[in-house]
């Protein structure tokens, strides 16, 4: 296969991807765009209408920074699966429609976003328990899925969405965080660097607040029930150290139960191409390492975004424009300005940082809350939705002497179904530490290997265009 | 069925799909995973001992849990494809 030439590929057309190729394009370095959706923006602007929050001006800038794509010699390839990198970088492509395509590009930029982190309980599998992120991405498309909601799970993004939900007319039946208040409240600093963001937050929990919501922090969803689709959904109180307060479990009817335990990056395409990776579980746990103009260890590789450290679309931005311009500066096509900005968004993406692990943090365990939590999971639970993994073989497989997620995939097949571990990864790496004792990021991340999206057979194996 | 289309400044127009064989009118724009809910159908697959439903849980194309037939391919993710004037949609959970 011929591959096509680039100067600049950049994956990933959420805020990072359209702020990176927004940059280069103004500069005329003709750069490849791909994503896998039909729309970019990323899940949290695809499907926004274009009125936006003045608390959340960063939305606007990535509406026109795609705005400014469509004027300029970008080639954006939508639709489009990266399902694999090799040295030089050489990315091999998967659309939707077509054969494959081989890009050879001088400069990569790994913006492949986040997604959403879960943990199970019983009932999780059960249609109607979907993601706080789905949920969001239904209104904004102007539909609600359902007329009763629970919104659980842990983190400040539960407050978010069940904001959205109520200011959308559904009504959210309880709010469940597993999380105490006292995480929630940003720290002073944060209010002086990052004032809207958090006006932004608690104008949204006022919100809430008034629908008559019941929210309930340091309160678990212990299950979810139904016939074929949830109906009710079991929450219970927690102490301290995560043990379940017997006698404290409430059973809420709803048809949709809207899940998230915070956010996790993307990483596998990094991971694929070799870059060098860092775990730090308040910026979203396994990361792309990167110097201050956000080179990772592999010579040509840029990061930007949420796979840097996961802080939401404000980060991503900075991050997307910073990476464009370092790579300007690097083919020595900036100018003093352009390097006095650099230096800014430098400084700027420390205080981005910082609001990231304020983000993240509430949505992560104490490491005595996740031995309780484990203890409490029934062995038949369902760990490895694709394969059908239950937490009795993830068990079995510990006695038996794995002792890292890695041995135990291969093991008990955990994260080696259709969805290449996306769901069950970050759960396997909880249990595991839950049951070993060690910290999470304590074994290093389970391999990958291409295609890292589902792809035809015969693409593979015939002959491509 | 069980969703509702809100006010929407921005929704697209009508588009005539079949989902299950039955005529559904969508808007451009739609992911076939909002129709689906809008429709009520959230049981999109069988999976599991005793083949229990399962539905869609990411929305954002990483799960694979929304994957349904459409114009006769199998496997497409309904939160990554957008309804198109003809479209059907066949679901196996039911």
């Amino acid at each position: 296969m011929a591959a096509e030439r680039f100067e600049v590929a950049i994956a990933g057309g959420g805020p990072a991807g359209i702020a990176c190729a927004a940059v280069l394009a103004q500069a005329g370095i003709p750069g490849l765009l791909i994503d896998e959706h039909p729309r970019l923006g990323g899940p949290g602007l695809r499907h926004a209408a274009g009125a936006f929050s003045p608390l959340a001006p960063a939305w606007a800038r990535a509406v026109r920074a795609i705005r400014s794509l469509k004027k300029e010699a970008v080639t954006v390839l939508p639709r489009t699966g990266l399902i694999g990198i090799e040295p030089g970088p050489r990315l091999l492509l998967a659309p939707e429609e077509g054969g494959l395509r081989e890009i050879a590009c001088r400069r990569l930029v790994i913006a492949t976003g986040a997604r959403e982190r879960f943990l199970p309980f019983p009932g999780w599998t059960l249609p109607g328990v979907i993601a706080t992120g789905a949920v969001q991405m239904l209104l904004k498309q102007g539909i609600l899925p359902a007329a009763d909601f629970v919104v659980g799970g842990a983190g400040p993004f539960l407050l978010a969405v069940a904001a959205d939900i109520v200011r959308r007319g559904g009504c959210v039946r309880a709010l469940a965080n597993e999380g105490r208040l006292a995480d929630l409240l940003p720290p002073p600093g944060l209010l002086a660097g990052q004032g809207m963001k958090v006006i932004d937050g608690l104008l949204r929990t006022l919100r809430v607040l008034v629908s008559g919501t019941r929210i309930a922090h340091g309160t678990r969803l212990l299950e979810a029930r139904g016939a074929g689709r949830l109906q009710a959904v079991v929450t219970a109180r927690v102490d301290k150290s995560g043990r379940v307060l017997r006698g404290s479990e409430r059973v809420v009817p709803a048809a949709m139960l809207a899940m998230g335990f915070g956010f996790t990056a993307n990483i596998e395409p990094a991971q694929l191409a070799g870059c060098p990776l860092f775990f730090e579980d308040t910026l979203g746990g396994w990361l792309v390492q990167t110097d201050e103009s956000l080179r990772t260890g592999v010579e040509g590789i840029y990061a930007a975004g949420e796979v840097t450290g996961v802080g939401g679309a404000e980060k991503s931005l900075l991050e997307g424009r910073l990476a464009g311009l370092a790579i300007l500066e690097e083919m020595g096509r900036l100018d003093a300005a352009g390097r006095g900005e650099i230096t800014r968004l430098q400084r700027k993406r420390k205080t981005l940082l910082s609001f990231g692990r304020w983000f993240n943090r509430p949505s992560r365990f104490a490491a005595a809350c996740r031995m309780n939590w484990v203890a409490s999971l029934p062995d038949e639970l369902t760990i490895c939705r694709c394969e059908e993994v239950r937490l009795a073989d993830v068990r079995r497989a510990l006695a038996a002497g794995c002792r890292t997620p890695a041995g135990i995939k291969k093991a008990t097949r955990c994260g080696m179904g259709v969805c290449q571990g996306s769901t069950c990864k970050g759960i396997l790496q909880e249990v595991v530490a839950a049951l070993t004792g060690e910290p999470p990021g304590g074994f290093p991340p389970p391999s990958v290997r291409a295609p890292l999206r589902p792809v035809d057979l015969g693409l593979l194996g015939g002959d491509t265009v | 069925m069980s969703g509702r289309r809100l006010p929407h400044p921005a929704r697209g127009a009508p588009v005539a799909i079949r989902l299950n064989g039955r005529p559904v009118t969508a808007f451009a724009g739609e992911t076939v995973f909002a129709v689906l809910c809008h429709e009520g159908v959230f049981a999109l697959r069988r999976g599991g001992p005793g083949r229990p439903p399962r539905g869609a849980l990411c929305g954002m194309g990483v799960c694979q849990e929304c994957r349904v037939t459409i114009d006769g391919t199998p496997d497409r993710r309904a939160c990554m494809t957008l309804v198109a004037e003809g479209m059907e949609i066949e679901t196996d959970g039911r």
